[in-house]
């Protein structure tokens, strides 16, 4: 009896169409993402709306934001000033006891603490001597981390979203303390949504270092201390 | 009694056509990586696009500060400074010292241009992060001169060009 010999290829009779889709594909995805990479890489297109300095708009509040290691975060001693004061007149005679009252509080915000010192001394020579009468506040960094990232405060509903929203642009202007390389981009996309706000805005470079002690420095009136308010 | 079909279908291996897949995706892969090597490296370029010129707007000139370097980049003059204005005490202190290095330079010409024209003109120092420390001994500088300032910080590693 005869048998026919079995073709034995039958596993290798494939239509090829499938990986050729799957090679085409592939090649597109990576294609795209090459040429997306090589813009990228080509250079930064910088923008930036003809940055000659402007003195900040009379009778607007400065405000400052730090920006360090990468993070943007808020600075402001407004509130321990308003702590320490507590609604009175700070002189001579009671400025002791209002430091006192202030240290007692343990001040503090989201990313700093706040305490406050007293200085008398005197300074000269026997014949020649005057004296000085000095409040200081100390600024304490809660966490040299804290604050915001670029990808953070773009968020909606992150923390310099909402502080931008609050704040009316033509009572306010935003100063932004650059510090380091590192903060270069939070810098750029916190100032774009300043800018986008319509809020006046400048920046400074900073050797900003904490602890960070202020003086309050003392005017000539023997009962006013002069402190900023 | 049954005859076997014969297929007349054409019976290809497919191990060429995985090697091709392979080898298209190795070499995509390969350049892409360069690529973001490159796009994080030192040779991330940033152009400054020159404004042109008219009646309602201050014509800017752009120089760079590094901290120890001053480059004017419309006639790539460079003045080397080999001081650290941080250290200098006072503002005269480091206006006097600046006056000293770039005096007979092309850089002192250029200031004195725009001295003269500073209606019309004025300086942008984009400042890379090396030269935070001392810029604000260099922007005194200018507006001690008289002149109208702009700045603009830049990371080290950028190259600019104009």
């Amino acid at each position: 009896m005869y048998f026919k010999k079995k073709n034995n290829k039958s596993s290798s009779e494939v239509n090829l169409a499938p990986l050729i889709d799957v090679l085409t594909c592939t090649v597109g995805i990576m294609l795209f993402v090459v040429i997306f990479a090589v813009l990228a890489a080509r250079g930064a297109s910088i923008k930036y709306l003809t940055p000659l300095q402007k003195e900040p708009p009379a009778n607007s509040e400065k405000r400052l934001f730090i920006c360090k290691k990468g993070r943007i975060k808020p600075f402001s001693i407004k509130s321990a000033l308003d702590s320490l004061l507590a609604n009175s007149k700070a002189t001579y005679k009671n400025i002791p006891t209002l430091i006192a009252r202030a240290n007692a509080k343990n001040i503090h915000d989201l990313f700093y603490t706040y305490s406050f010192s007293y200085d008398d001394y005197i300074e000269g020579d026997w014949f020649n001597y005057s004296r000085i009468r000095v409040v200081s506040i100390t600024i304490h960094e809660l966490d040299s981390l804290g604050g915001d990232n670029a990808d953070q405060i773009q968020l909606n509903n992150s923390r310099f979203a909402n502080f931008m929203s609050s704040i009316d642009s033509a009572h306010n202007w935003i100063a932004f303390a650059l510090c380091d390389e590192e903060s270069i981009e939070v810098f750029r996309t916190a100032r774009n949504i300043v800018i986008k706000k319509g809020i006046p805005n400048g920046w400074d470079p900073s050797k900003i270092k904490f602890p960070l002690v202020i003086p309050l420095i003392g005017s000539d009136s023997p009962d006013d201390f002069g402190i900023p308010q | 009694m049954a005859l076997l079909s014969k297929k007349n279908e054409l019976s290809v291996s497919l191990f060429p056509m995985f090697n091709i897949l392979v080898s298209t995706l190795g070499v995509l892969i390969f350049i892409m990586c360069s690529i973001t090597v490159l796009s994080f490296g030192k040779t991330k370029t940033v152009r400054i696009v020159q404004q042109k010129r008219d009646s309602l707007h201050k014509f800017p000139h752009h120089l760079v500060w590094d901290g120890n370097s001053l480059i004017l980049l419309e006639k790539k003059d460079t003045v080397r400074f080999n001081i650290d204005l941080a250290k200098i005490k006072t503002f005269e202190q480091s206006h006097d010292s600046i006056l000293k290095v770039i005096r007979g330079s092309e850089t002192e010409r250029f200031f004195q241009h725009v001295k003269a024209h500073a209606d019309s003109e004025y300086i942008v120092i984009l400042v890379r992060a090396s030269g935070f420390g001392s810029f604000l001994d260099l922007r005194n500088f200018i507006k001690q001169e008289g002149i109208d300032i702009g700045y603009e910080p830049f990371e080290n590693s950028s190259k600019i060009i104009l």
